[in-house]
């Protein structure tokens, strides 16, 4: 899975932004703002990454057990997947 | 005739008084050299640009061709009903509206004309926003949110109890940085009503409107302060410009008053919203 092209992930006041530019900005005109978790994720998926990658990720970094990164990268990839954002 | 918009020189020939007679007067300074040129031609057909198309959004079409940009839009038929043609950096934009668009011709030369220069206004370091922004005792104070919310209302409302006030703009004032102070400007491109005045002030606050039947004040986080500011602010497509407009919502949520504040069509209202600026009540 890989975030689509035209999305910039910037720390705006201290907090992390998701803003589309160009064509993406056709697709979806929100923002999305993630938290030190999500960032995470994002930037893995920025570079394309697998579900089992991103739990990894999180098991690794956040030293939480298997089943709750498990449910935190499925909940992730639904409100990206919801907004249109992600390739498979 | 040469506009002076916000330190903007602007040479700038419009063909109806429709939308600008009652606008634009005040930013007259013929005597000046302008920096840019915007000219709108109504012509009888458009032929299509020798240029390749980049980007389609809503009923439009960005082309870029080797010497020139485009933004065309077509009717049903696929014929050209307006195009605006540009180079990169803007200093010359010619517009191009077909004379069969009749009795629209003047509100699509004014929205066209200001879509253009609010890209001008970007490209100098300014920031388009959302809002009705009216000026008091030396500083501005606007108040910001979608159509339909307010805006004006609250303006007209500052007017009323302060006659000594005066509208910046009621629809799209520009927000910049001058010696390191954050200051709104009033533009001819002003929305539905003509309110707006060839004047600059420092900003004192911003206010977020949201519609209520009781008036209250509620403090923003600086997540919700840039979520409002990325709501209301004219955000550009292109990633450079974008990361400019991102440091001056940083810059404004660090630095500029921001409030929330849910509004009634009252004076009430307007009192309240008073007392908690000047007075610090409510806070």
């Amino acid at each position: 899975m890989k975030i689509k092209h035209g999305y910039v992930l910037r720390k705006v006041a201290g907090e992390n932004i998701v803003v589309p530019t160009e064509e993406a900005a056709l697709n979806f005109n929100g923002i999305l703002t993630l938290n030190e978790t999500g960032k995470v994720l994002w930037e893995r998926l920025q570079t394309g990454a697998s579900k089992g990658l991103l739990v990894d990720t999180l098991v690794d970094r956040y030293e939480v057990d298997e089943e709750t990164a498990t449910k935190d990268v499925a909940d992730f990839i639904k409100v990206l997947k919801g907004k249109n954002i992600l390739d498979e | 005739m040469v506009y002076d918009i916000c330190g903007i020189k602007l040479r700038f020939e419009y063909n109806y008084p429709d939308f600008f007679a009652s606008r634009i007067k005040g930013y007259e300074d013929p005597g000046r050299e302008p920096e840019y040129h915007m000219d709108v031609h109504i012509v009888g057909s458009i032929n299509p640009p020798d240029a390749k198309p980049v980007l389609c959004y809503h009923d439009r079409t960005v082309m870029h061709g080797d010497k020139y940009e485009y933004i065309v839009k077509m009717d049903s038929a696929e014929e050209i009903t307006d195009l605006i043609r540009f180079t990169t950096d803007l200093r010359r934009i010619d517009i191009f509206l077909v004379q069969r668009i009749g009795k629209r011709l003047p509100e699509v030369e004014y929205l066209l004309s200001g879509m253009m220069f609010f890209e001008i206004a970007i490209a100098n370091g300014m920031i388009p926003i959302h809002a009705a922004a009216i000026e008091y005792g030396g500083e501005a104070i606007l108040f910001s949110a979608p159509s339909q919310t307010g805006k004006s209302t609250q303006a007209e409302l500052w007017r009323r109890q302060l006659p000594e006030s005066r509208t910046l703009n009621e629809d799209k004032p520009l927000l910049f940085q001058k010696d390191g102070v954050m200051m709104a400007g009033g533009t001819p491109w002003s929305g539905k009503t003509p309110e707006n005045t060839n004047l600059t002030a420092p900003v004192k606050c911003i206010v977020f409107l949201e519609k209520a039947s009781r008036a209250e004040l509620v403090s923003l986080s600086n997540q919700d302060k840039v979520k409002m500011f990325l709501r209301n602010i004219h955000r550009p497509r292109e990633e450079g410009k974008l990361a400019f407009v991102l440091k001056a919502i940083e810059s404004l949520v660090y630095n500029t008053p921001v409030y929330l504040f849910k509004a009634t069509k009252e004076t009430d209202s307007f009192t309240y919203l008073y007392h908690a600026i000047y007075r610090g009540d409510h806070l």
